[in-house]
């Protein structure tokens, strides 16, 4: 290194003091400058703060939670704290600067909180974003407030909502929260949350009827509940009615404007609701319009039985009704602890009379005028049935002083006097004590003991018996009808005929044995004095024409007579003859008179021989005299036919008589006749006739039978005596056999009834006795029919017709 | 040049060193005659920017530890966490490893920078208990390390890009990412613009008998 070192020239750096502070110090400044732009810009934007109080701060976060107006947010929850006391939370919230002038006085905040209720869900979002605060207020900026209190539920109409608001009253709590208010179906409105009114009489609840349809809500608009269901059974069947699944389930109301024409609600309107369409629908009719005074009677004693709805009268006149009901403990005013009952009354003016407006005012001096002379209110018994009590207004004489004061609270007060209930419920407890010491269950021991004796009386084995013994008596009765000795009347009335029967041949045998002998001897004798006959009966006949002329005449006139009336009457009594003869009995006569007749053929056969006896035994000389008397016989009616000229000519006078007679009567007469033997012909003994001549002919072939085995002609006169007696003795038996059968009907009478009474239990022994009665009948029809032929005709049997 | 021998610099040698190549080059030489670079003995304005970046540095370090460095979505809940607030969480959670590396990372490293910077810089004016060969390993670990405390805005980074999960979840850088990189790269351009040669000036300034005899002990 060389020692020579050049001098190096330090320039001391003195610059200036732009020189010196570099230009990078403009980074920082201007950081800086940003910064505090930043910062005085945020300052600037930032609102102010705003302090909520609610009651519970149940998901409201500091920094979190979020203040929205119409779901924009406005604002953040900065500190959630407590008030003094710890008795509220109180919530600040930065609200934004440009909305902060219209959080004034009229702000309301709420928590909308995730709600699930039967209207459906709200809030569903906060579930998971968290709650927020909403705030509501007007579009005016008035003067802003620090400290607002929130609501403890959302308010009931949003502020995007118009709508009416009206308070809804009702005695009881019917008026439930968060309900919809219906308009024929549709929901048209919604009640808010329900609240005892500030009297405590009433439950009240602010109600909001949306626009558009707040017009229809007119003052005489009548709100009803439409909670729960109804059940109602008439003649239409069962009906079950509720409007909607929301309202059965969370109750609603209904509401509609039975008379048009009347003034719009306003704000603040106060309803009534009542319990049901109808009660609201006649509400319109039966309650006068305009204001109501409200007067408050305090009864004290037992009071049961008042309700809500009764009656209040003036005189008996219902002027209004009880429209609340509470207890009231007041030591401080009635001196104990006693429990009375404040009844609001809810008077009318309209009723008493007075104008709508200005009719409470009336009213109630009214009232001050009438307390001061005694008027009274008392509870009377109502109704007996239910004990329901009513309100009077009575004037009480000699009453204590009192007066009305129209500034009581909670409304002027009525002075009451003693109550007059009648205690019905007493009396009848007495009536059912009474009832109850009745001797109710001896008296069903007696009835029970006796009904027991008659069962066993009924069921005795004599009483039992009775059909039997009845039954026996009719088998008696029976056996008596049917016994050998009744039996065989008929029997021996045939045997008796067959006996006559018999007589009858043996006479006809007697007489052609008389008739044969000598008979062709005598023949030629007679036959000459028959040819002088015929000579004198030819002279008589030269009479004859003339006797044929009148004839003729007489058929002239007859012809002209009314035959074909005849001739229908004769042609109806041959039908019925000839339905007479068609019978069974009709026909089977013929074989009848052919056996008679073949018993006749015997008897004279059997004559012929006794003839032809009597013939060898000399009888030939009493027939030549026999025919010497025919022969003398025949004589004398030769002589007799001389007279037959004067006899014809007698008869020619007889037939110009017959001419001349009324032959129109004769033939009405004949006619008549003719009717006669049509209804005899059509009498069923008539028909029973060829039946009974019939039995004759059989009888009397019997006889002819009888007598002709017998042979004793003596003996029928006997025979007839006897049967004549036989007859007689039966028409004696026949004449009581119809009180027999008058005693036996009334025997089955009786036995009907008795069988009646015993009734169907015993139904075996009915059968046999209705069995019984059948063949009781036929006996007694048989003796009936009878004994009528023989009443009828006691001789038929004798003369076989 | 043995190691007994006493440290001189540059400037006492009468040479101007190129600060981008190191060739020495005889005081007054304008530019390198190698690289063309321009020599300059001395700048003299490091010192004024490096506090300038510094400040610069520190002012946007404040907003990015008191903003939301993340803005966490998931459904409905939005969170949002500072760094600091990060990394307790993370640490809370149990994930401490993590939370000691973002801590380091974004809170230590920048902290410790800031110290450094403006102790290097203040010890150039003063004297200094520290030799100046520790300053000088100082600055270059500065200058090193410096790079890696925009982990945290990579990270964040990454993670808006990755996670958007449209509804169900996404991420997004909050207000102190920004500043937070802000805050790296102006501390960063503070290293930078300090001249680790103003350390050796030091003894000479305030006397070359004491350096020489400093030197010399």
């Amino acid at each position: 290194m060389s020692g020579e070192v050049p001098e190096v020239k330090v320039q001391t750096a003195r610059r200036s003091l732009l020189q010196r502070i570099s230009v990078v110090w403009l980074v920082p400044i201007a950081a800086l400058v940003i910064a505090l732009g930043i910062a005085w810009q945020t300052y600037n934007e930032r609102g102010p703060l705003i302090s909520i109080v609610f009651e519970d701060g149940a998901g409201v976060i500091a920094n979190e939670t979020e203040l929205r107006f119409r779901d924009v947010v406005v604002g953040v929850v900065e500190k959630v704290g407590f008030t003094k006391n710890l008795e509220n939370v109180l919530v600040e919230v930065r609200i934004d600067k440009d909305v902060a002038p219209y959080v004034d006085s009229d702000a309301e905040f709420w928590v909308v909180r995730p709600e699930v209720t039967t209207e459906g869900v709200t809030g569903l979002d906060t579930v998971l974003s968290g709650v927020y605060i909403r705030g509501r207020w007007d579009t005016e900026p008035k003067g802003g407030r620090g400290v607002f209190s929130g609501l403890s539920r959302a308010p009931l109409v949003d502020s995007d909502q118009e709508g009416l608001r009206i308070v809804l009253r009702a005695s009881d709590g019917v008026v439930s929260g968060e309900s919809p208010i219906l308009y024929k179906g549709v929901e048209v409105g919604r009640i808010g949350h329900a609240q005892v009114s500030q009297d405590g009489f009433y439950v009240e609840a602010e109600a909001v009827i949306f626009a558009p349809y707040d017009n229809l809500v007119t003052e005489t608009t009548r709100f009803w509940d439409t909670s729960g269901f109804s059940v109602s059974i008439g003649t239409g069947g069962a009906e079950i009615d509720f409007d909607s699944v929301a309202a059965l389930l969370a109750g609603g109301l209904a509401f509609d404007t039975f008379v048009s024409g009347a003034v719009l609600a306003e704000d603040g309107q106060v309803f009534e609701v009542y319990g049901s369409e109808d009660v609201a629908r006649n509400s319109v009719f039966n309650t006068p319009d305009g204001p109501a005074l409200n007067l408050v009677a305090v009864f004290d004693g037992n009071v049961s039985g008042l309700a809500v709805g009764a009656a209040v009268e003036l005189e008996g006149v219902r002027i209004g009704s009880v429209s609340g009901l509470n207890g009231l403990v007041d030591p401080a005013r009635f001196g104990d602890r006693g429990v009375r009952l404040q009844t609001v009354l809810n008077v009318l003016p309209a009723r008493l009379g007075m104008p709508d407006d200005g009719g409470a005012e009336q009213a109630l001096e009214y009232f001050q005028s009438e307390v001061a002379d005694g008027l009274r209110a008392r509870l009377v018994t109502g109704s007996i049935l239910t004990g329901g009590l009513k309100v009077q207004l009575i004037k009480v004489e000699n009453a204590s002083p009192e007066t009305l004061d129209p500034a009581g609270l909670p409304y002027p007060a009525l002075p009451v006097t003693a109550s007059e209930i009648t205690n019905v419920q007493a009396t009848a407890q007495g009536t059912l004590d009474r009832i109850n010491a009745l001797p109710i269950e001896e008296l069903l021991g007696s009835a029970t003991s006796f009904l027991n004796n008659a069962s066993l009386l009924v069921g005795s084995e004599d009483l039992q018996a009775t059909p039997g013994d009845v039954r026996e008596l009719l088998g008696d009765i029976r056996a008596i009808v049917g016994s050998d000795d009744v039996q065989s009347v008929p029997g021996q009335i045939g045997s008796v005929m067959t006996e006559l029967e018999a007589a009858v041949g043996d006479v006809r045998l007697i007489l052609d044995e008389v008739r044969e002998q000598e008979a062709v001897t005598r023949m030629l004798a007679t036959v000459d004095a028959a040819g002088q006959v015929a000579d004198t009966l030819d002279a008589s006949l030269a009479g004859v024409p003339a006797l044929i002329e009148r004839i003729d005449a007489v058929a002239a006139t007859a012809q002209e007579l009314p035959v074909e009336t005849l001739l229908d009457q004769v042609s109806g009594l041959a039908e019925e003859a000839r339905a007479l003869i068609g019978s069974d009995t009709a026909r089977a006569l013929p074989g009848q008179i052919g056996s008679l007749a073949g018993e006749l053929e015997l008897g004279v056969s059997e004559a012929r021989t006794l003839l032809s006896d009597v013939n060898e035994g000399g009888g030939g000389d009493s027939l030549v005299a026999a025919i010497n008397s025919a022969a003398r016989a025949a004589d004398s009616l030769d002589k007799s036919l001389v007279g037959v000229p004067q006899l014809v000519a007698r008869i020619d006078a007889f037939a110009a008589k017959a001419e001349d007679l009324p032959l129109d009567v004769l033939v009405a007469e004949v006619s008549s006749l003719v009717n006669t033997a049509d209804r005899f012909l059509a009498q069923d003994t008539t028909r029973q006739l060829p039946e009974e001549l019939n039995g004759a002919l059989d009888e009397l072939r019997q006889i002819l039978a009888q007598m002709r085995e017998g042979g004793v002609v003596e003996n029928a006169n006997a025979t007839f005596a006897s049967a004549a007696n036989a007859a007689d003795r039966i028409a004696i038996a026949a004449d009581s056999l119809p009180a027999l059968l008058s005693r036996a009907e009334a025997l089955l009478v009786s036995a009907n009834g008795t069988v009646g009474v015993i009734g169907d239990a015993t139904d075996p022994a009915l059968r046999d006795l209705r069995a019984a009665l059948r063949d009781v009948s036929e006996a007694a029809d048989a003796i009936g029919s009878l004994a009528r032929s023989i009443e009828r005709r006691p001789n038929s049997l004798l003369t076989g017709r | 040049m043995t190691a007994a021998a006493p440290l001189i610099s540059a400037r006492e040698a009468g040479l101007v060193a190129c600060t981008r190549c190191t060739r020495v080059w005889p005081m007054g030489t304008d530019r390198c005659g190698r690289c063309n670079a321009r020599l300059v003995s001395r700048d003299p304005g490091s010192l004024s920017r490096v506090w300038a970046w510094l400040a610069a540095g520190l002012l946007f370090y404040i907003p990015a530890n008191l903003y939301p460095m993340l803005k966490t979505r998931m459904l409905f809940t939005v969170s949002e966490d500072t760094i600091v607030g990060g990394a307790v969480g993370l640490a809370q959670h149990g994930a401490v490893g993590i939370a000691a590396i973002i801590l380091l990372a974004s809170v230590v490293i920048p902290m410790a920078k800031f110290f450094c910077i403006g102790y290097l810089a203040l010890s150039v004016r003063r004297e200094s208990r520290v030799s100046q060969v520790q300053r000088h390993r100082m600055y270059e670990i500065v200058e090193y390390i410096g790079r890696w405390s925009m982990i945290d805005v990579f990270v964040v980074a990454i993670l808006t890009a990755l996670v958007q999960l449209n509804v169900a979840a996404s991420i997004q850088p909050g207000p102190a990412a920004l500043a937070f990189a802000l805050s790296v790269i102006f501390t960063m351009l503070s290293a930078q613009a300090f001249d680790p040669r103003l350390i050796w000036d030091r003894d000479l300034a305030t006397g070359p008998e004491a350096a020489q005899g400093g030197q010399g002990a």
